[in-house]
């Protein structure tokens, strides 16, 4: 349920995508209130980073809606853009860059003056600790490093909207942390951020409300306490919720023909 | 030692050749039995039309030829081992350190005997057509002067130079990998410099050497005395095939012994260093050395004029691609393209008159441009790969990214044209006529391959991450060359037809309309390239 007294950052209304003849995302509804931490959570396939896509205007909807503080993201592109920053699954960077590049690159695609992207990139490579290596080509980096850049060039420019497909991917526990804090603390500040994970126990921890999309489709929607109650699964864990809503709860028999 | 492992690293390591080349995916021509069938065909096309064409090849050169067939017939297996090392280089240059890093051979149980017996006969295989080609001319040429004998031989020793050849590969593959790693991770930016020059210097080097004028004086040269040059491993196999056409055995005998074993040192060689250089490392280098959190300097381009005629994200897409175009190897083989151009036309002029010297001037300048400007445009979308998410997720429109992508190739190609004219204005003393048409002629290519590569490469752009990139699709690369050829030779055809024909009002005439066609036509597909770059920016390709 969304709150009156809130913004609305995404709305869906009956969106739709298909992939040849997989339909990627069916007849989606949702809205996702200004400032929120929301979980998007579903397996492999469900259609969590083509939603993502479509609310970014990387991918146009083949059917329904979608809109971004009210702007539709495929008829304004440039405009839900500047107000957007993202990390997709496995961000790939420009290789023959050093970091610093790479984030003065993405400082001046978004525009930044000269002096607020000097100090920003600094501040993100102390915090990130990736000072010092700054001046290295990302050819060198580990997967942890270049998903730490990626973040970094998605924070940048201070956006309205963060969207972060499987954020902490190849991060060690500390930069996992300081991600964590950070998305709590800039959802203090009215940033909305929309992200997929995992990692169950990250999503409980931070996210005010949670998405499960199964197949495409919407399966269930709200807090923690609501999906439990909606699954009547009240003493139970979300990993539990999540697998007897996604069709995976019995994995006994798969593990039994795994070890054999 | 495992022949069937070594088989089936054998059939991975030739489709991701085959493959990585592009535009050849589910087509029969993407499998090994595909890339036999082509060489059987190279085989029997070269030698049919080698053999026709030395029907009417006048006397006194038949007679020539003949004095000179079994030197050149003893060459073959040294033309062919060449060719293979070669090809080897090429590959270790569009190579991707990244892939080569995360290989599965790299893990997998597999003896390091194995991998480089797999990897030489994959390099000979993926190249078989070139060998076959060699072949097919050589033999037209002991067909036509009865030497069927001496070929055979020469083509055994042919096909054994090939896997020679191979191992040759598989150890500069190992080295180079491994020196590069070592120096890039202490050079820097010293060490991408030295990397160009060197990748410039090779691509020339290979082009002096293959360049079928120059091959052929070399041979002359050489194959008359190629049996004082007894202790050069590389000439072994050609004096066998000159010892056993002269009919002493014994010789024969004891180089092909003493070439079975230069091979098998060659094997054990390769085996070595790829036992000691197993994985290719990754490479981290450090392009500056600013100290913590200290912003570089920047590309001065958005300080300068720059920033008068470009946006910030314009001039920033511009800065990402010089420093492509520098610091990525795969793309400074380009570079190359105008020393290729030019080398073999010094290196042959002294037997030209001065008509020649304009015709050929006048063709490598333009090939030269237009060359440049096409590949360096159609490959401005394909080369971005799979990092043009972070286009498509930034507030750039397609009109500034056209106007980004399309700035860098034409400013460099038009410095091109005014290389071109200049240097060979220069250099072979032309008139002002001849100095002025050669600089229209150019500056009109330039600008037309620019627009045409732009137009190809949006409608065709490969972005799929490949071990060997090729940014454009192999339909796309074939359809701009036509496309660029035709528009080229309209746009030059008043010039031509008033120098080669007399027709038209004077020069001055002629190459006013021939810079109006060019830049008519350049229009013309700049506005289709920009009208196609916005329907690329619809959706971000899958």
């Amino acid at each position: 349920m969304v709150n009156p007294d809130m913004a609305v950052a995404v709305r869906t209304s009956s969106l739709t995508k298909n992939f040849g003849e997989v339909r990627a995302i069916d007849n989606l509804s949702l809205d996702i209130e200004e400032g929120q931490v929301y979980g998007l959570l579903g397996p492999n396939g469900s259609g969590k980073s083509t939603l993502m896509k479509m609310m970014v205007g990387l991918i146009r909807p083949d059917a329904g809606e979608i809109s971004i503080f009210g702007v539709r993201p495929y008829e304004k592109p440039i405009e839900v853009r500047r107000i957007i920053g993202y990390v997709p699954e496995t961000p790939r960077l420009y290789d023959f860059l050093t970091a610093r590049e790479y984030l003065e690159f993405v400082s001046d695609l978004y525009g930044l003056p000269e002096v607020d992207k000097r100090t920003r990139i600094a501040h993100f490579l102390e915090a990130f600790e990736l000072s010092g290596r700054e001046d290295e080509m990302l050819s060198g980096y580990s997967q942890g490093m270049r998903q730490k850049v990626a973040i970094i060039g998605a924070l940048l420019h201070r956006p309205r909207l963060l969207i972060m497909d499987e954020p902490l991917n190849g991060l060690d526990p500390r930069s996992a942390k300081i991600v964590k804090d950070l998305l709590n603390r800039l959802s203090g500040e009215g940033v909305t951020t929309i992200f997929s994970t995992h990692i169950l126990e990250i999503a409980q921890a931070i996210c005010k409300r949670i998405a499960i999309l199964y197949g495409g489709s919407l399966v269930s929607e709200g807090t923690v306490e609501d999906l439990k109650g909606k699954a009547g699964m009240q003493g139970s864990s979300l990993e539990e919720v999540f697998l007897m809503l996604t069709g995976g709860a019995d994995v006994r028999s798969v593990v039994e023909e795994l070890s054999r | 030692m495992r022949w069937s492992r070594v088989n089936a690293i054998l059939l991975i390591l030739l489709l991701s050749q085959i493959r990585g080349r592009g535009g050849l995916s589910n087509r029969w021509l993407s499998k090994p039995t595909g890339l036999i069938l082509v060489a059987a065909i190279v085989f029997a096309a070269s030698s049919s039309i080698a053999y026709a064409l030395l029907g009417v090849v006048p006397e006194p050169e038949i007679a020539y030829l003949r004095a000179l067939s079994l030197q050149l017939l003893s060459s073959v297996p040294l033309i062919v081992l060449s060719f293979v090392v070669l090809y080897g280089i090429f590959f270790v240059i569009g190579d991707n350190a990244q892939y080569a890093s995360s290989e599965m051979v790299n893990y997998m149980p597999i003896s390091s005997s194995e991998y480089v017996l797999a990897s030489s006969f994959s390099t000979v295989l993926s190249y078989c057509y070139v060998v076959t080609g060699v072949l097919g001319v050589s033999l037209a040429l002991a067909l036509r002067f009865g030497l069927i004998g001496a070929w055979a031989v020469s083509s055994l020793l042919a096909a054994f130079c090939s896997v020679m050849g191979g191992f040759a590969s598989e150890i500069i593959k190992s080295i180079v990998n491994r020196v590069s790693s070592t120096f890039s991770k202490r050079g820097g930016r010293a060490a991408i410099l030295s990397r160009a020059v060197l990748i410039v210097f090779v691509l020339a080097l290979s082009q002096v050497f293959f360049n079928p004028g120059i091959l052929f004086r070399v041979l002359e040269s050489i194959a008359p005395r190629i049996q004082e040059l007894w202790f050069v491993p590389l000439v072994w196999p050609s004096i066998v095939v000159a010892e056993a056409s002269a009919g002493d055995f014994a010789s024969a005998a004891f180089f092909s012994a003493v070439t079975l074993l230069f091979g098998g040192a060659l094997m054990l060689s390769a085996v070595a260093v790829r036992s000691r250089y197993w994985v290719p490392v990754p490479v981290t280098i450090r392009i500056s050395h600013s100290g913590h959190g200290e912003p570089g300097k920047g590309s001065g381009l958005k300080t300068g004029f720059g920033s008068l005629l470009f946006t910030q994200a314009e001039l920033a897409v511009i800065s990402k691609d010089i420093r492509s175009l520098a610091r990525r190897k795969e793309m400074v083989r380009f570079w190359s393209i105008p020393i290729i151009m030019m080398m073999p036309l010094f290196l042959t002029m002294g037997s030209m008159d001065r008509y020649e010297v304009y015709g050929y001037a006048g063709m490598f300048s333009l090939m030269g441009t237009g060359i440049f400007g096409l590949f360096l445009s159609a490959m401005s979308i394909g080369q971005e790969g799979k990092a043009l998410w972070r286009i498509f997720a930034s507030p750039i429109g397609p009109e500034s990214y056209f106007k980004a992508k399309a700035i860098l190739p034409l400013s460099l190609s038009l410095v091109l044209s005014l290389v071109f004219s200049g240097v060979f204005s220069l250099v072979f003393n032309f008139g002002p006529n001849a100095a002025a048409s050669l600089l229209v002629l150019s500056t009109a290519m330039a600008c037309i391959s620019v627009s045409v590569g732009l137009y190809f490469g949006s409608i065709y752009p490969e972005l799929s991450e490949k071990p060997r990139g090729s940014y454009i699709s192999g339909t796309g690369i074939l359809l701009s060359m036509l496309v660029l050829g035709v528009a080229g030779l309209i746009s030059a055809s008043p010039v031509i037809s008033y120098i080669f024909m007399g027709v038209g009002y004077g020069l001055f005439p002629s190459l006013a309309v021939s810079l109006a066609s060019g830049l008519i036509i350049s229009f013309i597909f700049f506005t289709l390239s920009k009208r196609q770059f916005q329907k690329f920016f619809a959706e971000l390709p899958a």
